[in-house]
């Protein structure tokens, strides 16, 4: 339907570049998924096996990808040229893998990942995540981590009862007997929360970044 | 100079919790966090409510809540994995049953890890049967005439399941082989979905869990035929399926917790002797008597010499039936 | 007659004692908080919240866990709504024009009639469940295999309706939500299909990632990008609540889509997903001018919205009546009235009256308190969008960890957010919309499980889609629809041809 030959307007071969790119994605999308099922049997109509399905619709997927190709190619599409940007993708992938990598162990082979808990993965996230915005001010960010990590904690693990790690394994192995673990999530959070309120306080008149913080003595 | 600023205030917070620590988690104050109890099925299933139940009860015994973490990627075998890996400290518990324990190992290809040695027993805490139920409007009114038209029309019968390799699937298997019966398999997700159209006509019979279909039997729109477990079940007023001419063919739902292989035997008894206390309390034991599950509350030794006996069981009638997941 | 409304009685006289309307609010209020996070949706947020109501007796248990259930769905369609990201899959339909509406400064107008287009569906679906429950349990018995197959066939060419753009693409993106579908071992044969090898592909994509990833992610990147369209957002406020004009265009969509939702939602094979993008495509296919959906029009959000919440309601029939979880998370009740000692089932009605009259009488309850708690809390709700979205997005992000974490804790997931995140990125650009591709992947599932099924049960026989007038029905529908949704792209582009 789209494939139709608009034989005016002669400019050069490819007429609509997104739409050639997106034709081929499909394309390669539709071999990587027969690819995938090639071992597993197809079956019958009668008795469908496991690869019917799959190779069925990457089938269509790809003629969906050829008519997108040749439709690119031959006619214009109403889209404007989309901007591409590496610095929002990069950070902000960056932010949601290193809170995985510290949330909870994590096995790769030999190699295991730290505990941290979401006293510390939260604020990575937030402060990694943050840059990946050209209007990025590290104030900003700290004073968000260090007031949204300590609600998210008292929400998550005291309230809701979330398995969620919220101190770092360490931590956790070497409390004292007396005190128990929601009093010092509660306590952690408290301090964060504090420093947060004085760095707020502190920092209040500057702009540009933190410069009069006073946080090394709060402990 | 920012960033160090940063670095010192996060030192800060962490200098500030650390201190709070000093001994190293000993038996005596064991617990002092959070207990997690690994459950290997997804939220809201029939495992998950007892599993729910007892931490509940366990939590209170013990002083600490007891966290239930729900996993039931890839059969629960991602759950047991984790499990196993965890630190033996007495801070992480499997809920321990059929699929993961002694099943998946001998049904999975890709299963590299054995439960039976990587981890330690605690305590049996029940066991369930599984029900053999037919629609109210079916034509089989009793457990010998389902197998009697099986056995004359092969092929022709056509039961449901909770999905492919659960307990609902592999009891009906054992027992048509049993039988020398050959059945249709229609596999669902959950045997809710997979009771509404046995319970429409559109499948024969179906085994199952006897939580799933308690309110069915109870309506009068599902019928027992016979429970797997070896004697009868006061719950359900049918014959079992031992002493209606099988009499070897048993195969119940159990649950138990068992630690990471390593873990004190101290810390272990302490969670034993809290589970056991927590079962004993009437509101857990009237409602999963209710059920008709049969509680238990063994030794170690006992619950690890009953999973190695049906892994072995598991393992030849699953090699024969030639049912694997790659 | 008079047992409806003796029976109604009876239940009100439960639920409006002090106590349970008390939890009711409880719930209402819990649910909507943490439903609204980022992330979070309806199953995540029951199944953390299920331990508070361990203390309860069984009628205030599920009294409040429904209210935590209204709650939460109606805190899912704000954030889709406020941020683009749905919870689940029935707000997948709300993000298209209510998040366009926020952009324009009518994000109070859009929640304003998302909240009283749910309560009219709410009161109409409460009546359907305490008229007819018994008598409507018949037809979810009447839905099998094939029947689901002819019904989700016929959503995933509804769902080309969605699109806004091309024709062509918006069918390649249902077709890869299919093909994503089919990741996992398969059902029948326990073969392991497209996993590449990883655990957690075993059981499938798990939707909240999908969504997650392609919506949330997807669109923290797209408005970094793009820094003039998302600061409308926040600099135009507008009205807070709707109009007589919006009240005029909304009346009969909200209708509509009542009805939609609560006959869709009886079905006990979560028809209720099909209900928000159903009565969508009505509403588009009954508009004068169709080319204003996807562009922020109200009764994009009137008539979904409503069909999503009576679906919400009528999805309890199953449950109250044959005890049949429907969707995830009447399981999670199910689940829940297990740990009360309740066994879910057709005697629940007869064995413990106060609580199946209570609870029906409680949902409408819930439903009017969320209408309380709501309408004064959208001026909040669109304060929020002022906030600079340097810092939105950033909490945004650990919201959407957390959430998607909390499913499984599994860290791993959370990786494949930012990979669909990447991926949900790189279509947009490429001029592809993931609304189609999101509802391929829900019914997509559905539709092979039970075509699957289907045969088997029928030995291999392709008639059995024929042979029930139900599914020869749905068939026939979906044959109509595709080629009616064809034939505008085909005059248009012959126009085009014959303009240029």
């Amino acid at each position: 339907m789209t494939s139709q030959n608009s034989a005016t307007r002669p400019t050069g071969r490819i007429r609509s570049p997104q739409n050639v790119a997106g034709g081929v994605v499909l394309l390669l999308l539709a071999l990587f998924a027969i690819w995938l099922t090639i071992d597993l049997p197809r079956g019958t109509l009668n008795s469908v096996g496991p690869a019917m399905l799959p190779q069925a619709i990457a089938a269509l997927i790809g003629i969906c990808g050829i008519a997108l190709l040749i439709s690119g190619l031959t006619k214009p599409s109403d889209y404007e040229e989309a901007i591409w940007t590496l610095r929002g993708p990069l950070l902000v992938t960056c932010s949601i893998v290193i809170f995985a990598l510290t949330i909870k162990p994590m096995h790769f082979g030999n190699l295991d990942t730290p505990e941290l808990g979401l006293v510390i993965s939260g604020p990575l996230a937030i402060i990694i995540g943050g840059y990946a915005s050209p209007e990025a001010r590290l104030r900003d960010l700290v004073l968000l981590a260090l007031a949204l990590t300590p609600f998210c904690m008292v929400l998550f693990g005291d309230m809701l009862n979330l398995p969620i790690p919220i101190l770092p394994r360490f931590v956790g192995q070497n409390l004292l007997a007396g005190i128990s673990y929601k009093t010092a999530l509660r306590v952690t959070a408290a301090v964060m929360f504090g420093i947060a309120v004085i760095l707020y306080l502190t920092t209040r008149g500057s702009s540009a970044s933190l410069q009069v913080a006073k946080h090394d003595e709060v402990k | 100079m920012i960033k160090r600023r940063v670095l010192t205030a996060m030192l800060a917070v962490f200098a500030s919790a650390s201190f709070l620590g000093r001994a190293y988690a000993q038996s005596d104050n064991y617990p002092s966090r959070p207990v997690k109890l690994i459950v290997p099925y997804a939220a809201g299933g029939g495992t998950d409510a007892i599993a729910r139940l007892v931490a509940n009860g366990v939590g209170e015994k013990l002083g600490q809540s007891m966290v239930v973490e729900n996993n039931g990627t890839a059969g629960g075998n991602v759950a047991s994995q984790l499990a196993a890996k965890a630190d033996p400290d007495g801070y992480t518990v499997l809920m321990a049953n059929q699929g993961p324990m002694v099943v998946n190992p001998h049904l999975f290809e890709s299963m590299k890890l054995d439960p039976l040695t990587a981890f330690d027993p605690v305590t049996l805490i029940a066991r369930s049967p599984l029900v053999v139920v037919v629609s109210k409007n079916s034509p089989y009114k009793s457990f010998s005439d389902l197998m009697a038209f099986g056995k004359a029309n092969p092929g022709k019968l056509t039961y449901g399941s909770a999905g492919n390799g659960s307990a609902s699937h592999l009891a009906t298997e054992m027992l048509l082989k049993m039988a020398g019966i050959q059945a249709v398999h229609v596999p669902y997700k959950g045997a809710g979905p997979a009771l509404n159209d046995m319970l429409g006509g559109r499948g024969d019979f179906m085994i199952t869990t006897a939580p799933s279909v308690l309110g069915l039997i109870d309506s009068g729109d599902m019928v027992p035929l016979a429970v797997t477990t070896k004697e009868r079940v006061k719950r359900f007023n049918a014959p079992s399926v031992a002493e209606s001419g099988y009499p070897d063919y048993v195969s119940a739902a159990w649950y138990g917790f068992v630690v990471p292989k390593g873990t004190p035997a101290a810390i272990n008894e302490k969670l034993r002797k809290a589970t056991i206390e927590a079962m004993g309390s009437k509101e857990i034991k009237d409602r999963l008597e209710a059920e008709g599950t049969t509680l238990v509350g063994d030794s170690p030794a006992e619950f690890a010499s009953m999973m190695k006996a049906e892994s072995e069981r598991w393992k030849g009638f699953l090699a024969t039936a030639g049912i694997s997941i790659k | 007659m008079m047992d409806f409304v003796s029976n109604l009685g009876f239940g009100f006289a439960v639920a409006l004692t002090l106590k349970n309307i008390g939890l009711c609010f409880i719930g209402c209020i819990v649910g909507t908080l943490v439903g609204i996070l980022p992330g979070v949706g309806p199953i995540a947020t029951i199944a953390m919240l299920l331990p508070i109501t361990f203390g309860l007796d069984p009628v205030g248990a599920l009294i409040m866990l429904a209210g935590i259930y209204y709650g939460a769905q109606y805190g899912g369609s704000t954030t889709a709504i406020l941020v683009n990201i749905p919870g689940e899959a029935t707000a997948v339909v709300t993000t298209l024009d209510g998040h366009q509406m926020a952009k324009q400064g009518r994000a109070g107008v859009a929640l304003g009639i998302a909240a009283i287009g749910s309560f009219v569906a709410g009161t109409f679906a409460t009546l359907t469940i305490a008229a007819l429950a018994k008598p409507l349990t018949g037809l979810a018995l009447v839905f099998g295999p094939s029947e689901y197959f002819a019904l989700m066939l016929m959503g995933l060419v509804l769902a080309v309706v969605l699109a806004h753009g091309s024709v062509l693409k918006a069918i390649a993106m249902i077709l890869v939500g299919i093909l994503l579908s089919t990741v996992g071992v398969d059902i029948e044969t326990g073969q392991d299909r497209m996993t590449l090898g990883l655990d957690f592909l075993y059981d499938g994509i798990d939707f909240a990632v999908l969504a997650m990833g392609v919506f949330g992610i997807a669109e923290i990147l797209r408005n970094l990008d793009n820094v003039e369209t998302r600061d409308v957002v926040r600099q135009t406020i507008g009205r807070l609540l709707p109009g007589k004009e919006d009240f005029k265009q909304s009346a009969m969509p909200i209708a509509r889509g009542t009805i939609i939702g609560s006959i869709l939602g009886i079905l006990p094979g979560n028809g209720a997903v099909l209900a928000p993008f159903a009565s969508y495509s009505l509403e588009k296919k009954l508009a004068k001018n169709p080319s204003r959906f996807g562009k922020g029009a109200i009764e994009g959000v009137a008539g979904p919205e409503s069909a999503n919440n009576s679906g919400a309601q009528t999805s309890f029939i199953p449950l109250l009546t044959l005890g049949i979880p429907p969707n995830a998370v009447m399981a999670l009740m199910v689940g829940a009235m297990t740990i009360h000692g309740i066994v879910p089932g057709p005697l629940v009605m007869t064995n413990t009256p106060d609580l199946f009259w209570g609870m029906i009488a409680s949902m409408w309850v819930g439903n009017l308190m969320l209408l309380i708690i709501n309408l004064p809390m959208i001026g909040m709700w669109v304060r929020l969008l002022k906030v600079p979205y340097q810092l939105m997005f950033p909490a945004i992000l650990m919201f959407c960890c957390i959430g998607i974490f909390s499913i499984n804790s599994e860290p791993v997931q959370v990786i494949v957010i930012a990979v669909f995140g990447l991926v949900g990125y790189s279509i947009s650009k490429l001029g592809f919309e993931p609304a189609p591709l999101l509802l391929g992947f829900v019914l997509g599932r559905l539709m092979e499980e039970n075509f699957r099924r289907a045969l088997l049960m029928s030995r291999g026989d392709m008639m059995t889609f024929i042979a029930s007038p139900i599914s020869a029905t749905l068939l026939l529908i979906a044959v109509v629809v595709l080629v009616v949704s064809f034939m505008p792209s085909l005059r248009k582009s012959r126009d085009e041809v014959f303009t240029e």
